[in-house]
């Protein structure tokens, strides 16, 4: 019984132990074919025993086509590059009995000819005595990783394209990236002279306490913070930039490092402060207008009033009379003040259009005549243009430089004259304009000084010395030249107006902008 | 012994009693007859009762300004001379006042002589 009991129970430890090996094996088979790498394993001499289904597909060879072949028949492996051959891992690992990589850039050549970049890996296997009995090679398809690689190099190439500054900084606060737009903004000639630094190096002392306080606290808890900062460059100098600061973490949600992109807002700047001048200026144009308007009728009134107790006068108290004279001349200066500031005024923050100059001095010499008598005069207009040709530019600045210097030449000629005004084509891109008289002239000291403010040639009564340099800052800003030309006194003057014409548009418009 | 011409009248529309004061003293020195009005309204209204041979008419005035009280005025007297008194060189309103038939333009402030020169040659076209 007892006898019988033994061999009972060791038929049933038997038993027992198959049914665990055969278990173990059909769970290592299944766990094999459900890995979703490729996996081969192989005897001590290179064999192949089994292959997963992964490795079916990548290698092209079914598990019973394979099975016992020697692995290079299956496994053919070349440099991505050089297209030479490479030997596969398992013999390394045959021979040192250690795990082996592949190296970089290694393709896959399938039964069917398909190429395909692989990664892979080879371990050893020991039985229980650590006696070597075969290995196992792991691989992978990498075609999708390396399209993803390729996508990140683009984006990689678009941010190093990019001209603003992209960076990446360690939760220290350390930079470990930088474009090189940003290399260039900061004035670097290499990232490797900025890489390393503190993101707040890169600002304004005055600035660390908003970065710190505000920017990286509000960035890491609502994901992004834009601002404006003033950003050091290497050498010193300062520029404006706006700012994005945004945390970068991992996929549990950890902060990993912080991203910065930084754009240049000197040019922004520079604008908005022009705009910010011109709406200055246009308050003061209006405030000048409405205070001139104004003034006109008591002036009106003092020099009225002065004339007419002159007249009452006559010579009876000569030293009244002359303070009546003098107050006669000073309320006269004022009054030509008045109206060089209100032309002044009108020239200011207006828009600028397509100007016809033959209309325009045909205006001027109209407004001038309200003014003053041109009766006598000769005057000549002759325009030698197509109709086509026009100007782009601020109409009622350039009136008012008209008018002022028709206003001159009447005034330089005492009675009779001859005024002549002629638009010629100068070259390409230039008009020449002539204004010319035939009156006193200038002396050539005086004619050096005449675009100098309050440097009136004119006597007391005439000038306020502001006219023509008014007129020369509106050229200019049009891109153009002014200058005065005379054989001396007594010989007449000439002023020549050089302005760029409509096909030179864009250089207009640039000059307007300073 | 009474003077054989009729003395010119004149209707002056201006909002600044000074001016309109100084004005009046010039032109009478001149021998024209004089009336005076501080706004638009009243000037429509002496230039219906006096029937002036010329207007001198300010363009700025408060409430109803110089264009339009000429407006009002040109509805029913086309006949009366108008000469306009403005600001230095103001090309806008002197456009504005192109179809009102305004004779001279005068701007402000002016010389005596002028004033009276302008008038002169207005009343002579």
């Amino acid at each position: 019984m007892f006898g019988l009991l033994g061999i009972y129970e060791n038929i049933t430890e038997r038993k027992r132990m198959q049914d665990d090996l055969a278990r173990r094996e059909a769970e290592m088979r299944t766990t094999l074919y459900s890995i979703g790498d490729a996996v081969i394993s192989l005897d001590i001499n290179g064999c192949v025993l089994l292959m997963n289904p992964v490795a079916e597909q990548l290698t092209g060879w079914s598990e019973p086509e394979a099975h016992g072949k020697r692995l290079e028949e299956v496994f053919c492996l070349i440099n991505e590059k050089t297209r030479a051959k490479i030997d596969n891992p398992v013999t390394l690992v045959l021979n040192s009995g250690r795990n082996a990589t592949m190296m970089a850039h290694t393709v896959l050549i399938a039964s069917d000819g398909t190429e395909r970049p692989i990664g892979d890996s080879a371990a050893p296997i020991f039985d229980q005595a650590h006696q070597l009995t075969g290995v196992v090679l792991v691989f992978r398809d990498l075609t999708k990783e390396r399209a993803a690689e390729e996508v990140i190099l683009d984006q990689l190439a678009i941010i190093e394209t990019y001209q603003g500054l992209v960076a990446l900084a360690d939760m220290d606060g350390k930079l470990i990236y930088i474009n090189a737009g940003g290399t260039k903004l900061l004035g670097a000639t290499q990232a490797e002279e900025i890489l390393a630094k503190n993101m707040t190096d890169l600002l304004e002392p005055t600035d660390f306490k908003r970065f710190t306080d505000e920017a990286l606290p509000v960035a890491i808890k609502e994901r992004v913070w834009n601002g404006e900062h003033t950003l050091k460059r290497m050498d010193g100098t300062r520029i404006p930039v706006s700012q994005t600061v945004f945390p970068i973490r991992d996929p549990q949600g950890n902060l990993r490092h912080i991203g910065m992109i930084i754009t240049d807002i000197s040019q922004q700047k520079a604008l908005q402060e022009k705009l910010l001048i011109s709406e200055k200026l246009a308050v003061m144009g209006r405030l000048v207008a409405d205070v001139s308007h104004e003034i006109n009728n008591p002036l009106a009134i003092i020099i009225g009033r002065t004339q007419l107790m002159l007249s009452q006068s006559d010579g009876q108290q000569p030293p009244l009379q002359c303070q009546l004279e003098t107050l006669l001349q000073n309320a006269q200066r004022c009054k030509t003040i008045l109206s060089n500031l209100l032309t002044y005024s009108r020239t200011i923050s207006k828009q600028e259009a397509a100007v016809n100059l033959p209309d325009l001095i045909r205006e001027a010499l109209d407004a001038v005549s309200y003014q003053y008598d041109m009766s006598t005069l000769e005057v000549a207009v002759a325009c030698n243009l197509s109709a086509y040709t026009k100007i782009i530019g601020n109409k009622d600045a350039l009136l008012s430089v008209f008018i002022n210097l028709i206003r001159n030449a009447r005034q330089a000629m005492t009675q009779t004259g001859k005024l002549t005004i002629t638009i010629t084509m100068e070259n390409e891109s230039q008009l020449r304009i002539e204004i010319h008289d035939t009156g006193i002239g200038i002396s050539k000291s005086c004619l050096e000084k005449i675009f100098q403010p309050f440097n009136s040639g004119w006597q007391q009564d005439k000038g306020t010395g502001l006219g023509l340099v008014t007129s020369l800052g509106i050229i200019e800003t049009h891109g153009g030249k002014l200058w005065a030309e005379s054989a001396g006194e007594g010989q007449g003057t000439k002023f020549i107006i050089l302005l760029p014409h409509r096909n030179r548009k864009t250089q207009v418009i640039n000059g307007l902008e300073d | 012994m009474k003077k054989a011409v009729t003395k010119q009248k004149i209707l002056l529309i201006d909002d600044e009693s000074d001016l309109l004061e100084l004005i009046k003293e010039i032109l009478e020195r001149e021998g024209y007859q004089i009336f005076c009005a501080s706004n638009g309204a009243a000037g429509i209204l002496l230039n219906e009762q006096e029937n002036p041979d010329l207007i001198v008419l300010d363009l700025r005035m408060p409430e109803m300004d110089g264009i339009e009280t000429l407006q009002h005025i040109r509805k029913t007297d086309d006949q009366v001379i108008v000469v306009i008194l403005t600001g230095y060189g103001c090309p806008d309103t002197i456009r504005d006042a192109v179809d009102l038939n305004v004779s001279e333009y005068l701007s402000k402030p002016f010389e005596n002589k002028q004033l009276v020169s302008v008038i002169g040659k207005a009343l002579d076209l």
